[in-house]
């Protein structure tokens, strides 16, 4: 049993892989879906465009989110997920570089869970997303799909 | 209704003009009616005086022509009574010289006045020379009659002619003193006409310097406070509304000015976002996957790949301080200033304490001057003096009796703040280097830094209006100097 899936908002390949391996490192089992821009953000979570007849159903355990991306900024991305009834609930951690009081603030202010800066230092990187797995693949516990996910 | 408009010089001229013609009015219609006062006054006494002198004398001398007469009939002197002739003649001759004052421009009355005498002097002489030779019966008693009746209608006559007519010169007076009323009643009409055209021009001048004023005062105080959105209504098109105007003319361009200002930091701002996010990204690829080789890899890795590995790791974490360093350098510009009152000793203290903790087993004799009270930023003061405390930790960090002081001086009426070392100091010959981004004066291997540290104090003394120098001996240590400047609400 894989659990429900990660969805990785990195448009960034070297950082997409450094990821992945600290995770697979953790022996986070979880299949992990990585979307490189904005707009394929949404289309993958309201199954649109590519996604087009993708199980709705199937909400990511997680969302890490990058801020900087092509066509539709992370910000956006998190306003519409947060405004959607069926993504709501998602926890949203934005893990991005920029540590800009305004991006901080805009962030909380549109509903982001968790907000954490990349660390520059690779060795910190890599503690930092070794939490980041920790804490919210085996600590945190998700809201249960059925009393949203599933409702029409 | 069109506003009539108009400059001040203009209404001043207006009011200087009106308050000339109101003068000029003035005067001359006191000329007109003095000279008119002086006029009847000398009517009066050219008719008056004369007759009160005249009228007496002819009176007496009527009188005396007649008593003659009689005197002669009584004494029955024929010659008493001839010489009466001469004495109307006299009489006649008065009157004819006198013509003037008695009956002023009445010819025809004088003529009638002076037969009425002549009819009365022969009728009386004739009856005198009757009785003289003692003639009696009703012709004399008819004659006598009609002397009596000439002489009445002739004293009568001349009575009235030389009657004194205090009606008519009370008359007279009266023209004198209404023609001085008349002349008072239109001084006073002409000075207050002027006084209320003065006094609406004044408050018409007035009310627009007010209203001008009021606008002005209150647009300069928006511009103030910084809004200058709100233009200064234009009160009127004087000279005041042309400072409002070229006030406003201004403001428009410290708007634009502002509004360049904003995109320029705009652009800025995302200029250093895109430094953040996008020279950070490959640093920490190049680090993680270098790491990533060395933890995954390790065994079949030659150590020679290993050590350049490493040096690949270093750099790129070198990097990442210089980014950091200038991250915070954009930063230092662009927030706003909060300014407020700071205690620098207790600055420098807390920034001495933390590079105690940092190095303990470094040995400095460090010397803080009590009570260094400034106006300025906490944060970015703060920043300033963990740069230079900082700077000379670093660079005493090789002697053994290593001292920092930091302390205030007074030099001319400017407070300078100071902090020394006996450090490694540097070249003079360099010092225009000091503090510039990037420059560094001496090598990575000997100390190290990244050479922002300077450039970030110069950033954040230059906010405060001051100024920041250096004085040093290479090997004999360095002193910095800086001053502060900053007044209540002054923003950079």
């Amino acid at each position: 049993m894989r659990g429900r899936k990660i969805l990785l908002v990195e448009d960034n390949s070297s950082d997409e892989a450094l990821i992945k391996r600290v995770f697979s490192k953790a022996n986070v089992k979880n299949e992990i879906v990585t979307v490189r821009d904005g707009e394929e953000v949404l289309e993958y979570l309201f199954c649109k465009g590519a996604y087009h007849g993708r199980n709705g159903d199937d909400v990511p355990r997680v969302v890490f989110l990058d801020l900087k991306l092509p066509k539709v900024d992370g910000l956006e991305v998190l306003k519409q997920i947060k405004a959607n009834e069926k993504t709501s609930l998602v926890p949203v951690v934005i893990l991005t570089s920029s540590r800009e009081e305004g991006d901080v603030v805009e962030g909380f202010k549109r509903g982001a869970n968790s907000y954490v800066v990349k660390p520059v230092d690779a060795a910190d990187f890599n503690d930092c997303i070794q939490q980041l797995a920790l804490y919210w693949m085996n600590l945190n516990e998700p809201c249960p799909l059925n009393f949203w996910g599933t409702e029409k | 209704m069109k506003k009539i408009q108009l400059n001040f010089r203009t209404k001043l001229g207006v009011i200087v003009g009106t308050m000339t013609v109101g003068l000029v009015l003035l005067i001359v219609a006191n000329l007109v009616i003095s000279s008119n006062v002086a006029w009847e006054l000398r009517k009066i006494h050219n008719y008056y005086v004369p007759l009160i002198e005249v009228g007496p004398k002819l009176e007496i001398q009527f009188n005396g022509v007649m008593r003659g007469l009689q005197d002669a009939v009584a004494a029955h002197d024929e010659e008493a009574l001839s010489a009466t002739s001469k004495l109307n003649q006299t009489l006649i001759e008065n009157l004819e010289k006198n013509a003037e004052i008695i009956y002023p421009g009445q010819p025809e009355k004088l003529q009638e006045l002076k037969l009425a005498l002549e009819t009365n002097y022969s009728v009386a002489h004739d009856v005198s020379v009757r009785l003289l030779h003692n003639e009696t019966g009703i012709s004399v008693v008819n004659a006598m009659g009609e002397m009596q009746k000439v002489f009445s209608h002739s004293k009568n006559l001349l009575e009235k002619a030389i009657l004194f007519d205090e009606e008519k010169l009370s008359k007279a007076f009266e023209s004198v003193g209404s023609a001085q009323k008349t002349a008072e009643e239109l001084e006073l009409i002409i000075s207050g006409v002027c006084l209320i055209i003065i006094i609406i021009l004044s408050l018409w001048i007035g009310r627009g310097v007010l209203r001008s004023l009021y606008a002005l005062t209150e647009g300069f105080k928006r511009f103030r406070e910084g809004d200058f959105l709100t233009p200064i209504p234009i009160e009127s098109d004087d000279e005041l509304g042309e400072v409002a105007k070229n006030a406003n003319l201004m403001s428009s361009k410290i708007r634009s000015l502002l509004a360049e200002l904003k995109t320029t930091n705009k652009e800025l701002e995302s200029f250093s976002y895109s430094v953040a996010h996008d020279l950070r990204a490959p640093l920490r690829a190049s680090i993680g996957f270098s790491n990533a080789l060395l933890e995954d890899y390790s065994s079949i890795l030659p150590d020679e790949a290993k050590k350049m590995l490493n040096q690949v790791i270093i750099s790129s974490s070198k990097m990442g301080e210089l980014i950091n360093g200038l991250l915070s350098l954009s930063r230092i510009t662009r927030n706003p200033m909060v300014v407020e009152e700071v205690n620098l000793s207790a600055v420098a203290k807390d920034v001495i304490l933390t590079l105690q903790q940092g190095a303990p087993e470094r040995k400095v004799l460090v010397h803080i001057e009590e009570g260094v009270m400034v106006r300025g930023d906490p944060r970015l003061l703060h920043v300033v003096l963990a740069n230079l405390l900082g700077n000379a930790w670093k660079f005493t960090g090789k002697s053994d009796d290593a001292k920092i002081d930091f302390g205030k001086i007074r030099e001319g009426d400017t407070d300078v703040y100071f902090v020394r070392d006996n450090g490694a100091g540097f070249d003079m010959r360099y010092v225009e280097k000091l503090f510039g981004t990037f420059q560094r004066l001496h090598p990575e291997s000997e100390f190290e830094g990244t050479g922002i540290g300077l450039a970030t104090v110069q950033r954040i003394i230059l906010r405060h209006h001051g100024r920041i120098w250096a004085r040093s001996e290479k090997n004999k240590g360095a002193t910095f100097f800086f001053s502060l400047a900053v007044s209540e609400g002054a923003e950079v």
